[in-house]
């Protein structure tokens, strides 16, 4: 009888705890959207494609060169920054960061990434060995180190990116534009310089999620878009722009996602996120927290 | 030499037609060329509905999933039921034109990206729930053996010609309808929302009534086009219609040039022709679409059309007529 | 009885209060203004007569019908039209297509009329082309008739916005700040055909303005607003003498 109680139990936990996990790594990518539409009012659609970009980059770095870890880590993320500066600069300025007008030619960019992905790596999944070996237990269910790792990285950049934007000057700068960038420039802050460093800090979050899903996940070119709509489902429904609301809104989805799809099944999950997301736009477009547009 | 635009283009437009009523005769014979020529009908059909709404100022991207439900309609009860094709064809893009009612009731309410959100939801929407009811709507495989119209005996799998023919009426017929509308006072209503809406508001103008009606025509068009699709290629499945399919749609009006109708129809047909002239398929084409799409979203803002308009005509003597709209 | 009536007007937004219980009454053909010192509520006032904005608590009469809670185009259907701050155009549109536009209460086609271009449709169309053409001889923009709207000066593209609004047949017109931007002949031009618009069409004209002398030339009565509150309301012999208005713009000689 009590062996019966701890094996559902088990299941419930597991399916917590995986819902947690993933909403960790979801939340981390939407951090990142979320805190370039706050800045800059835009829409970042290539995020997925940065993710991949950098998983493959850890791939080719770390697994088959045997860099060291850590270095590879640096070179990947200063990598994607490199790349989102780029787009930044050539590619979302030109058009006067409309935001339809970004949207669109993103959705472009992202679809020639993606592709360019399965041209150059081809569909075969690589994986990434393990930095953190090792089985621990909680609760009684076994979670893997590497596993409980990422979440511990996670919470620790999302705490990280909190303490940066609510202590230090620069992030203090961030808010202020995000608020009223008519102000803020009044007031002598860099709004060029602001945008820089948002994207900056968005692209790294996006090459850290990259290179955590490529620890716990395969590496493949279509390994970024099924994240981007998860994330998106999360700022849409947090609010965009809310740092808070991805937190709440992400947590939620994850959990969501986990019982579904492990009571439900995938089609169903499916369904019920994107039903829920139209929902959500339908009857609070601007989520719990968020900002018009 | 009296040189007068509206009836050169006039004339030059029945010329056209009628070099794609004879051509199947004379010039595409080849297979495979009339088979790009029915992607191009139904990648046309699509962009001309889709661009009526984008002049409204609403990037849809749901169209795939409008599609989907005008091929299901037809499949299911020409398959299932034994209903003739040709009583079909207006039922599939009725269908989808009635579930676009209540669709585009809640998301018109729905600002700017948003939309463009709300409506990719749909669109995957339609196709989870396709894919999740393996009956009747046949799960994730789809549905196979869809018969072609009537008369089988003409439309057999082997002859592409009666499907080119077909798809050339739908297809004229699509355009022909959208033109007319385009260019009438709704048109120009429709056209005064994209620039401003509060101000069109302001004048009289029932906002949400004519975005309506657009998004309702839009999906009208999408679902013919959809049965189409499934009548000739006779297999569909929730792989189809998807936001790709969508985006591509996207990708053939900015590139071809929003500002009017001729735009998303050079758009379609460039768009189906390049990637086939690079043998580029799956991958490859999605590569060159999405390269494309930026180029053209940095250095074409106002699409082919609108570049050989401004720059090339001048060039010919042309006069250009400064009106944009 | 009052052409417009206005009792108990007020806004809030959150805890601010945009505009605070406000009741004015608007006769049938006179000019009437409305200032007050930047931020004062008067455009929040406008949007809330239009049916841009609801309201959170008041009654709007407009000729007698209550139109408090109606939406925008339906307040523009029974006559009362407003321009808008900023010189909101159809800007890839031509002078006249701007003007059509305007008129698109006048010309009111269904889908299946246009589509298949009745007749009846087609005659219809044909008088409101005069009479657009008639609106843009009257402004004076006869001759920019094919250019398009955002070639513009910006002194013309203030003209086109109330000649949009002449469109829809208004019985009542709110303005905007109508003259900001405009230098003094433009200003001279555009009070001449607000006078024109009373005197020869019977429009009764609000206007919102903060060019004191034009708003002192033009209306037989102003009100003035501050913090969302009516302060004053008279002649403007009445309102340049009041001391609170002196004090609400804060010592600026009126």
């Amino acid at each position: 009888m009590s062996e019966e109680a701890s094996v559902t139990e088990q299941l419930f936990i597991q399916m917590c705890i995986t819902g947690i996990i993933m909403a960790l790594i979801y939340i981390l990518i939407a951090l990142g959207i979320t805190l370039i539409f706050g800045v800059m009012r835009i829409v970042n659609f290539v995020h997925g494609e940065m993710t991949m970009l950098s998983a493959f980059s850890m791939y080719y770095l770390f697994e088959a060169w045997h860099l060291n870890f850590v270095l590879a880590l640096v070179l990947t993320i200063a990598g994607i920054c490199l790349v989102g500066i780029f787009f930044q600069r050539y590619i979302y300025k030109p058009l006067g960061y409309d935001i339809l007008n970004v949207m669109i030619i993103a959705a472009g960019a992202s679809f020639a990434l993606k592709s360019a992905g399965w041209i150059i790596f081809g569909p075969v999944p690589r994986d990434i060995s393990t930095v953190f070996p090792g089985m621990l237990r909680i609760l009684g269910t076994p979670l893997s180190m590497e596993r409980a790792a990422v979440a511990l990285i996670c919470v620790g950049l999302t705490v990280g990116l909190y303490l940066f934007l609510y202590q230090t000057k620069t992030g203090k700068a961030m808010r202020a534009v995000e608020q009223d960038p008519e102000a803020a420039a009044v007031l002598g802050v860099s709004i060029d310089r602001v945008h820089a460093i948002v994207f900056i800090i968005g692209c790294s979050l996006a090459a850290m999620a990259g290179a955590l899903v490529g620890m716990l996940f395969a590496v493949e070119p279509e390994m970024g878009s099924e994240p981007l709509m998860k994330s998106f489902m999360i700022i849409l429904i947090g609010g965009m722009g809310s740092i808070p609301g991805a937190i709440v809104a992400g947590l939620l989805l994850g959990l969501i996602d986990s019982f579904t799809e492990t009571l439900l099944g995938g089609e169903m999950a499916f369904i019920i996120g994107f039903a829920l997301l139209m929902l959500i736009l339908i009857i609070r477009p601007k989520g719990f927290f968020g900002y018009e547009i | 030499m009296k040189f007068n635009p509206v009836k050169v283009k006039k004339f030059s437009v029945l010329l056209l037609v009628i070099f794609l009523f004879v051509a199947p005769l004379l010039v595409i014979t080849n297979a495979f060329h009339l088979h790009i020529m029915i992607m191009m009908c139904i990648n046309i059909m699509m962009a001309a509905s889709m661009w009526l709404l984008a002049t409204t100022g609403l990037i849809s991207f749901g169209q795939a999933g409008f599609m989907f439900i005008g091929a299901m309609t037809s499949t299911l009860l020409v398959k299932e039921l034994g209903w003739p094709f040709w009583v079909c064809i207006p039922l599939s893009g009725i269908v989808p034109a009635l579930v676009s009612i209540p669709v585009g009731r809640l998301c018109i309410r729905i600002k700017g990206v948003y939309f463009f959100l709300v409506t990719m939801a749909f669109g995957e929407l339609v196709r989870g729930l396709f894919a999740y009811f393996r009956t009747p709507f046949g799960g994730w495989y789809g549905i196979r053996h869809i018969p072609p119209p009537e008369p089988h005996y003409i439309f057999t799998p082997l002859s592409k010609i009666p499907f080119y023919y077909l798809g050339l009426v739908l297809t004229l017929l699509t355009c022909w309808v959208i033109y007319r509308i385009s260019r009438s006072r709704i048109g120009m209503t429709l056209w005064s929302l994209r620039e401003s809406d509060i101000l069109a508001d302001s004048v009289g103008v029932n906002v949400k009534k004519y975005k309506l009606q657009a998004f309702v025509i839009a999906g009208f068009f999408a679902g013919i086009a959809g049965t189409y699709y499934a009548h000739y290629f006779c297999y569909i499945s929730p792989l189809v219609f998807t936001f790709t399919m969508s985006l591509n749609t996207l990708i053939y009006i900015v590139v071809g040039g929003l500002w009017s109708l001729s735009g998303p129809i050079v758009g379609a047909a460039v768009l189906t022709l390049v990637p086939e002239f690079f043998r580029a398929t799956g991958v490859y084409q999605m590569l060159i679409f999405g390269i494309i799409l930026v180029f053209a979203m940095l250095f074409m803002p106002r699409g082919i059309v609108g570049l050989v308009t401004e720059k090339v005509f001048p060039l010919l003597g042309k006069r250009v007529n400064r009106q944009k709209i | 009885m009052p052409l417009l009536e206005i009792k108990g007007l007020t806004k809030a937004f959150g805890g601010l209060m945009a505009v605070k219980d406000l009741t004015l009454e608007i006769q049938k053909g006179e000019i009437f203004g409305l200032i007050g010192p930047n931020g004062a509520g008067k455009t929040t006032v406008f949007n809330l007569v239009s049916g841009m904005l609801p309201c959170t608590r008041g009654k709007i009469f407009y000729d007698g019908t209550l139109i408090t809670g109606l939406s925008m185009h339906q307040i523009a259907r029974k006559g009362l039209v407003r321009t808008f701050q900023l010189p909101t155009l159809f800007n890839n549109f031509t002078v006249l297509k701007n003007v059509l536009m305007g008129m698109h209460l006048q010309a009111e086609v269904n889908l299946w009329n246009s589509f298949f271009d009745t007749v009846h449709g087609k005659t219809r169309e044909n008088g409101v082309l005069d009479r657009a053409l008639g609106i843009l001889q009257e402004v004076g923009l006869a001759d920019r008739k094919d250019e398009l709207a955002s070639n513009l000066p910006h002194g013309h593209r203030r003209i086109l916005q109330v000649a949009i609004g002449l469109g829809c047949e208004p019985g009542l017109l709110l303005l905007d700040e109508p003259m900001t931007g405009m230098n003094v002949q433009e200003v001279g031009e555009m009070m001449g055909l607000i006078k024109k618009l009373r005197e020869r069409r019977g429009i009764t004209i609000v206007i919102v303005e903060h060019n004191i002398r034009a708003v002192m030339g033009l209306c037989s009565r102003i009100a003035v607003l501050n913090f969302g509150q009516k302060i004053a309301e008279g002649t403007p012999g009445e309102i340049s003498q009041n001391e609170a208005v002196v004090r609400a713009y804060l010592g600026g000689s009126l």
